[in-house]
């Protein structure tokens, strides 16, 4: 969303993929106003519906017609779309928007001092770290962002037990106004936590395995269910992912290393987001058996960057001590503490991280 | 074991329960890799897909699948079909727990 | 949070018991498998590597409590006792036998839940910010845009057979959670 002399709107990019094509979208409008936001999109997909290819689904999706066919062609196409679409929306479309809009309204926030916040935080240390990880500014004063992390160190990444979908339910409806959120890193949200509830929120999560302090860490990591569950997969995620985790928390480094996403998808559809993965694995099958392919330098944020292919795939047994001596080295080429993997990578090039992931046979 | 052997055995996913399943001698279907029928003929192996794709109310995507005979036993050659043979590896209740 | 009107939650209904007829067709031999796949999968159900997946929308990623407690009966009484939660903000289900699955979607639209559109070449579930009506930096909530998105997607005639799967996100923040840039359509 954005605003151009004070009325809302949309910025609409279209055409962004990851799987075996990834491309990032391309700006179709850079002010749409908010009103017009259905018919716009009417016309953006029926656009599609008649342009996109039938012949071969490996060139069907959006990503592919606007590239064979160019933002202007599609831009010139929907505009005309669009103007004759917007006359048939008569409005009701803003007024179901209005209804909507009632069921969103935000909770009424108590602002007041959370001492029991405060006092928790100087006598245990576990909360803290979980606090510095986990917890996110809230826009109400006195509030609080929960993310659950569903990575605790060998855990499969995005699993939750019975119990502890329980759990997270049962504190959602005391202390976050009856809400939770699923985040595409397979974590689990409470938006709305009074900070003076955090320490209450803390102790039932750590009793659930629900405590683990590592948002945004190395172990945070995405994985698609691979070839423990997925019929299209060519590779393994999960033991990948369980691995890694369970490694650096046994090298204790995570916190030092700091911000880094690491993402694993187990085939080239890339549900496992590995091409915006500062480190991305991609599993593969090369010759009869599992092979992993690191690209690095990938972002999701709003900066969107696709990796690139460090070199030639890892064996399963092999992929784990790589990524440790890749991390491991990063740590030694990092310019201070506070520059990210990324950062680091951006700022040196790939060539020092190749090295580290292909050493010279001495 | 040679190479080229021709050692097949036909596997499926049962309709109900969607859970992996294999023929066995006796044309019925089986959750244990180790008592599926093995098959060494290629004509046998047509016959016995033929059959197994004609029961669509009891089984789903049948196909052959190689497999080894060695002292552990029957398993299957690929990783995809040993994975499929085993269940997932994250879970003890899986295919392990049935 | 956005609760069904009556005719979303009519419809949802409806869907359960079509795909409960649908079901039973297949089970007494009267659908082919080629023939009861496409019904199966505009219902979710994927045919795994070991068993059957569900694959639940959860739309824009928001859950009450009520609902993330169904999850969690239907977890144990029908599959494993645990769940998947994926990268697009679902939560997938790995063992459900074929004759429950009708008896899980009932109960998941007991609590406004369903698998509409989470498989086929449709416009698949509105993907939103995680941090969405909470985030200190935020110009605005995008979930009620995205509630429109869904119900003026859902079931829509023109959009069921397009050439590939569609995917909207829409974020209402300048630092977007779910990459803007990267998704097929964002409104960001």
């Amino acid at each position: 969303m954005t605003t151009l002399g004070g009325a809302a709107g949309f910025e609409v990019i279209v055409g962004g993929g990851l799987g075996r094509t990834p491309m990032i979208g391309k700006t179709l409008r850079e002010f749409l106003p908010a009103a017009d936001l259905l018919p716009y999109v009417e016309a953006i997909v029926s656009v599609y519906n008649l342009l996109g290819r039938r012949d071969n689904k490996y060139k069907a999706r959006i990503k592919i017609t606007v590239h064979e066919n160019g933002i202007e062609e599609i831009r010139a196409r929907v505009e005309a779309r669009y103007a004759r679409l917007k006359t048939l929306f008569k409005g009701a479309d803003q007024q179901l928007l209005q209804q909507i809009e009632a069921h969103f309204k935000a909770p009424e926030f108590i602002c007041e001092k959370a001492p029991e916040f405060d006092a928790f935080k100087e006598e245990s240390p576990g909360f803290c770290s979980w606090v510095d990880t986990n917890i996110t500014a809230h826009k109400a004063e006195g509030y609080a962002i929960v993310s659950i992390s569903l990575k605790k160190h060998g855990d499969t990444p995005g699993d939750a037990t019975a119990a502890q979908m329980r759990v997270m339910s049962e504190l959602a409806k005391k202390f976050s106004h009856d809400e939770l959120r699923i985040s595409h890193e397979q974590n689990v949200i409470l938006p709305h936590v009074h900070r003076s509830d955090l320490p209450t929120v803390y102790r039932a999560l750590r009793t659930a395995n629900l405590a683990t302090a590592n948002i945004g860490l190395i172990s945070d990591i995405i994985a698609c269910p691979g070839m423990d569950y997925c019929a299209l997969a060519t590779a393994r995620s999960i033991p990948i992912a369980q691995q890694i985790a369970t490694r650096f928390a046994k090298l204790e480094l995570e916190h030092d290393v700091g911000l880094l996403k690491l993402k694993i998808s187990g085939c080239i559809n890339a549900c496992g987001h590995h091409h915006v993965g500062h480190i991305g694995i991609l599993g593969l099958e090369r010759a009869g058996v599992e092979s992993y392919q690191i690209t690095l330098g990938g972002d999701a944020g709003a900066e969107a960057q696709l990796g690139t292919r460090a070199g030639p795939g890892f064996g399963a047994k092999d992929i784990v001590p790589a990524i440790e001596r890749l991390v491991l080295g990063y740590i030694e080429l990092r310019a201070d503490a506070d520059e990210t993997f990324l950062q680091s990578y951006q700022r040196l090039g790939a060539a020092p991280f190749k090295a580290l992931l292909y050493p010279k046979e001495k | 074991m040679k190479l080229n052997q021709f050692l097949k055995v036909i596997t499926a996913n049962n309709l109900r329960s969607g859970l992996v399943t294999y023929m066995t001698d006796n044309y019925e279907w089986v959750s244990n890799l180790g008592d599926a029928a093995v098959i060494t003929d290629a004509d046998l192996a047509k016959a016995g897909l033929a059959f197994a794709e004609s029961q669509s109310d009891v089984v789903v995507g049948a196909y052959l699948s190689d497999v080894k005979q060695d002292e552990l036993g029957l398993t299957a050659i690929h990783f995809r079909d040993k994975f499929r043979s085993q269940g997932p590896a994250n879970v003890t209740n899986g295919k392990q727990g049935i | 949070m956005y609760h069904y009107s009556s005719f979303d939650q009519d419809f949802v209904n409806t869907r359960v018991e079509q795909f409960r007829a649908q079901v039973a067709r297949r089970l007494d031999g009267s659908l082919t498998e080629d023939e009861f796949k496409p019904f199966r999968l505009m219902n979710g159900l994927y045919l795994q590597l070991h068993a059957y997946m569900l694959r639940v929308a959860i739309p824009y990623g928001t859950l009450n409590s009520r609902q993330m407690t169904q999850l969690a009966m239907i977890s144990e009484r029908w599959d494993k006792g645990y769940g998947h939660f994926t990268t697009r903000q679902n939560i997938q289900f790995n063992w459900p036998k074929l004759e429950d699955v009708p008896n899980i979607l009932e109960a998941l639209a007991e609590v406004e839940m369903h698998a509409i559109q989470t498989s086929g070449n449709t416009i698949r579930n509105i993907t939103t910010d995680h941090f969405s009506g909470a985030a200190a930096d935020e110009i605005a909530d995008p979930r009620p845009i995205a509630e429109l998105l869904r119900q003026w997607s859902t079931d829509h005639p023109e959009f069921q057979f397009l050439p590939r799967k569609f995917k909207i996100a829409v974020t209402g923040s300048a630092a977007a959670a779910p990459s803007p840039a990267l998704m097929t359509l964002v409104c960001g």
